[in-house]
C-alpha cells in the first residue's frame, strides 16, 4: 500500500456517516420516483452484494490474497439451496445415489492411497502412484457412469437429477458457505504458502472448473437446464398466499395499498430483513476480528509477510484460515442470491460480473475497510442497476422535442454499453482521486 | 499409419496454430508488463476495439452514429466508402497511439508511485469502459472483418499429406497466415527493442524506472510509446480473431486466456509468449483429443490452467522468465 494519499481521508470522522447518508438519498430517491418495489430489490441484492464484497475483503483487505475466482465459489455456494431445500426426485437416489456415493468413496481412497505412497514409498514411487490413480479413475468411471445414467433416466424433462432433502431453506446458506469453504480449502492448501500469483492463477482456474462441473453434471443440478422453484426461506412466504389471506388483506386495507402491491413489498422487505440480518451479524463478527489480537497479526502479516515469520507468525496457516473464511463468507453470499432469485442458472455465472464486480466493489469502497465494503457493496449495484436507465434518461433529456420510435429503439439498444462506460467511469475516478477507496482503512 | 496418429498429428498442428493466436494476446500484455510491472487486463479489450475500430474506418461508418441519430433525428448510416484494408489498418494504428496518449494523459500519469494493485484495478477500470465505450461508438452487433486474408483449407497442405499419408490435414489458410505475422511482429519488436534508441531507453526502463529517469529517460514518453506498442499488436491480434470468428464481446474474453500463457512463458520474455501460447494450444487440444472422451469433455475451458499449475510448481518464473529473488 502506498503511504501517499493525497485527500484520500477527508472529512474526518463524518465521512463514513455522510456516505451511507448518500447512499440511503439515493435509495429513497428511487423508491420515490420509481416505487419501493424496484428500490426494494436493488436493496436487497445491494445487501448480497455487500457480503460478497465483505468475503472478498477479508481475503485481500485484511491478508492481502488475490482471490481471482470470486464466480466459482458464489457458484458452489449457490449449489446449497438446491441440494437442502428441492424435494427428493422420487426413485433418483434407490435408482443410482449409492452409486454415486460409492464412486465418490473410490475417489477419495484412490487419492488418499497416492496420498499415502508419495509418504511413505521411496523407490518406483511416480510409477506405482500413476498406476493406483489410472486404476481408481477407470474403477470410479465403472461405478459413476451407470449410477448417473439411471438418474438422468428418471423424468428428464422435468427432474432427472438427485434432488436435495427437502429440508427448509435457511439450513442450506450454512452448507453453501461450507461446500464453498471445502474448495477453498482444497486450493489454499496445494497454492497458499509458494509465491502469490499461484493463488490468483489457481483461483481463475478453480473458478472456470466449478462452472464447468456445474454446467455439465446434470445429475447434480440439471446443469444447463436450470434447477427453478427453489423454496424460499422461513420467514418469507408466497405473494399468492398473503393475496388469499383475509388478515393480510385487511392490514394492507389500512394503510391504503393494494393486495398486489402490499404482498410484493412485504415480501421483499422479510427478503430485505433477513439479508440485512445476516450481513450485520457478519459484520459484528468482522469488526470485532478486526480489531482483536488476531487482526493485527493479519495486518502484520499483510503489511510485511517477513518480518511477521521472524516474530514467530505462521504465516502459511493464516493465510489458508483467511482464505477459507473469506471463501465460506462468500459461498453463503451465493447460497442467499439463489434463494432469492428461486432458481440456479448456472450457465449465468460469468467472471466479468461476479469475480471483477465483486473487485470493483471492495476497491471503490476502501479495501481493509468493512464498512467500505459494504458501501461499495451496495453502491456499486446501485450503478450497475442504474446504469442502464441514467444513460437513456439523460439522453432523453437531451433529445426531449424528438418523436419516439427510432430515439426508443436507441435508447433500448445502448442500455447494457453505458453499464460498462459509467462502471468504467467510476473506478477510474475512483482511483485516480480516492486510491484507497471512498472509506480508506484508517 | 495409423488412422488415429493421423488424426492426432492433424490435432497438434491445428492446436499450434491456435497456440498463435493466444501467443498474439499474450505478447501485448509481455510488453507492458516488461516497460512497467503493469498487468494489463485491458488488453484482450484493446483488441476488441481495434478491430471494432478496423472494421468502423473500413467500411465508413459514422462514429457514434446511433447518438448522433437519436440526437439530430437524422439517417447517419455511413460515409459512403469502403477503404482499402492497408490505408484502414494504418488508420486504425495511428486511432490506437492517440488511445496510448489519452490513456497516459488522463489515466496512468495519475497514478505514477501507486501500489501495482491500483494500476491493476485502473486496467480493469479501463477495460470496462473501452467496452462500453466501443460498443456505443460502433454499434454492438457482430461484425465481420475482412482485410483480405486468405481464409478456408489450404489446398497444397492437404494434397501433400494426403499423397504422403493418405489423408489430407485439415489447415486453415488464415492460421497460417497468422503464424507468420507472428513471426515477422517477434521479428520486428526484437529488431526495435536491441537497435534502436527508443528501444533501448525501454529496456533501461524495464530495469529500473530510477535509474532509467535520472539519465534523463522521460517515464512518461517510454509509457505512451508501450502502450501504442501493445495497442498495435492488440490491433494485429484483433485482426486475426476477428477474421476468424467475427468482431464481438467474447474477443475480450480471450485475456483471462492469456494469463496461463503468461504463466508459462514467463511474464517478462516475448519468446516465451510465443512458446507459452504454442504449448498451450497444443496441450489443450492434444489432452481434448486423447482424454476429452474420458471425462465428459468441455476440457478446453479449464485445461490451461491446470497445465499453467503444473508449471509453477516446477518452475515459477515461467520458461523464459528472469529469476524472480525477492529481496527483503
Amino acid at each position: 500500500m502506498s503511504t501517499r494519499q493525497p485527500g484520500a481521508a477527508r472529512g474526518g470522522k463524518l465521512r463514513a456517516p455522510l456516505l451511507f447518508a448518500a447512499m440511503a438519498a439515493l435509495i429513497a430517491i428511487e423508491a420515490a420516483t420509481t416505487g419501493w418495489n424496484g428500490a426494494l430489490v436493488i436493496v436487497n441484492m445491494g445487501l448480497i452484494s455487500a457480503i460478497l464484497a465483505l468475503g472478498v475483503n477479508m481475503q485481500w483487505g485484511y491478508a492481502g490474497l488475490f482471490n481471482t475466482g470470486v464466480v466459482g465459489f458464489i457458484a458452489l455456494g449457490g449449489l446449497g439451496p438446491v441440494l437442502v431445500s428441492m424435494k427428493p426426485t422420487p426413485g433418483a437416489f434407490s435408482a443410482g445415489g449409492w452409486g454415486i456415493l460409492i464412486a465418490f468413496a473410490i475417489a477419495l481412497v484412490t487419492i488418499m492411497a497416492a496420498v499415502w505412497l508419495n509418504r511413505h514409498l521411496t523407490r518406483m514411487k511416480g510409477l506405482a502412484i500413476l498406476a493406483v490413480l489410472i486404476a481408481g479413475f477407470f474403477l470410479y468411471r465403472a461405478v459413476f457412469d451407470p449410477a448417473v445414467a439411471a438418474i438422468q433416466a428418471i423424468n428428464p424433462a422435468s427432474a432427472g437429477y438427485l434432488g436435495g432433502l427437502g429440508l427448509p431453506t435457511l439450513l442450506s446458506w450454512p452448507l453453501g458457505a461450507l461446500l464453498a469453504a471445502g474448495a477453498a480449502w482444497v486450493v489454499g492448501k496445494t497454492a497458499l504458502g509458494l509465491r502469490s500469483d499461484y493463488l490468483a492463477v489457481a483461483t481463475l482456474g478453480i473458478g472456470e472448473i466449478i462452472v464447468a462441473v456445474l454446467k455439465n453434471e446434470e445429475w447434480l443440478d440439471r446443469g444447463v437446464l436450470n434447477v427453478t422453484g427453489i423454496p424460499r426461506p422461513w420467514p418469507v412466504p408466497y405473494e399468492v398466499d398473503l393475496q388469499a389471506d383475509p388478515g393480510f388483506l385487511g392490514r394492507a386495507a389500512a394503510f391504503g395499498l393494494d393486495p398486489v402491491t402490499a404482498s410484493t413489498i412485504s415480501v421483499k422487505l422479510l427478503y430485505g430483513t433477513l439479508f440485512a440480518a445476516v450481513l450485520l451479524v457478519l459484520i459484528w463478527a468482522l469488526q470485532l476480528a478486526l480489531n482483536s489480537p488476531w487482526g493485527r497479526m493479519m495486518r502484520a502479516i499483510r503489511d510485511n509477510e517477513v518480518a511477521a515469520e521472524a516474530m514467530g507468525k505462521n504465516v502459511t496457516g493464516r493465510h489458508l484460515q483467511i482464505f477459507i473464511l473469506g471463501c465460506a463468507v462468500i459461498g453463503l453470499a451465493g447460497a442467499m442470491m439463489i434463494s432469492l432469485d428461486g432458481q440456479m442458472t448456472p450457465s449465468s455465472y460469468n467472471p466479468l460480473r461476479y469475480t471483477f464486480l465483486i473487485w470493483v466493489m471492495v476497491i471503490v469502497g476502501g479495501s481493509g475497510n468493512n464498512w467500505g465494503s459494504v458501501l461499495g457493496g451496495m453502491l456499486i449495484w446501485f450503478v450497475w442497476i442504474k446504469a442502464e436507465v441514467w444513460g437513456p434518461q439523460i439522453m432523453h433529456v437531451v433529445t426531449a422535442t424528438l418523436a419516439d420510435g427510432a430515439l426508443k429503439q436507441h435508447l433500448v439498444d445502448s442500455a447494457p454499453h453505458m453499464r460498462l462506460v459509467m462502471m468504467g467511469l467510476i473506478l477510474l475516478l475512483v482511483l485516480r482521486f480516492s486510491p484507497r477507496g471512498l472509506l480508506p482503512e484508517k | 499409419m495409423p488412422d488415429q496418429l493421423l488424426y492426432a498429428m492433424e490435432v497438434t498442428l491445428n492446436g499450434l496454430m491456435a497456440g498463435v493466436m493466444y501467443a498474439l494476446v499474450a505478447l501485448g500484455f509481455v510488453l507492458i508488463y516488461k516497460a512497467s510491472g503493469i498487468f494489463n487486463y485491458a488488453q484482450g479489450v484493446l483488441a476488441l476495439f481495434a478491430a471494432l475500430t478496423l472494421v468502423g474506418i473500413q467500411q465508413g461508418q459514422v462514429p457514434f452514429a446511433h447518438v448522433i441519430n437519436a440526437i439530430t433525428g437524422g439517417h447517419l448510416e455511413s460515409f459512403g466508402w469502403q477503404l482499402p484494408s492497408i490505408l484502414a489498418i494504418g488508420l486504425t494504428a495511428g486511432v490506437m497511439v492517440l488511445l496510448a496518449i489519452v490513456i497516459e494523459k488522463l489515466v496512468l500519469k495519475h497514478l505514477v508511485g501507486q501500489a501495482e494493485i491500483i494500476l491493476f484495478m485502473a486496467t480493469i477500470g479501463l477495460a470496462y469502459f473501452l467496452e462500453g465505450f466501443g460498443d456505443v461508438m460502433w454499434g454492438a452487433d457482430i461484425k465481420t472483418l475482412d482485410v483480405g486474408l486468405p481464409q478456408g483449407i489450404n489446398e497444397t497442405l492437404e494434397s501433400v499429406t494426403d499423397g504422403l499419408f493418405g489423408y489430407g490435414f485439415f489447415v486453415d489458410n488464415l492460421d497460417i497466415v497468422a503464424a507468420l505475422v507472428a513471426v515477422a511482429l517477434v521479428t520486428a519488436l526484437t529488431l526495435f527493442s536491441q537497435y534502436s534508441k527508443q528501444g533501448r531507453a525501454l529496456r533501461a526502463v524495464a530495469d529500473d524506472h530510477q535509474a532509467a529517469l535520472s539519465v534523463g529517460i522521460s517515464l512518461r514518453f517510454i509509457w505512451v510509446l508501450v502502450w501504442s506498442i501493445a495497442g498495435i499488436v492488440a490491433l494485429v491480434a484483433g485482426i486475426m480473431w476477428g477474421s476468424k470468428s467475427g468482431v464481438q464481446f467474447s474477443l475480450s474474453l480471450i485475456a483471462l486466456k492469456a494469463l496461463p500463457v503468461l504463466m508459462l512463458g514467463g511474464f517478462t520474455s516475448i519468446p516465451g509468449a510465443i512458446v507459452g501460447g504454442l504449448i498451450i494450444g497444443m496441450g489443450e487440444k492434444l489432452f481434448e483429443f486423447f482424454l476429452g472422451p474420458l471425462i465428459g469433455g468441455a476440457t478446453e475451458n479449464w485445461f490451461a490452467y491446470v497445465l499453467a499449475l503444473v508449471f509453477l510448481v516446477f518452475r515459477p518464473q515461467g520458461l523464459f522468465g528472469e529469476r524472480i529473488i525477492e529481496r527483503v
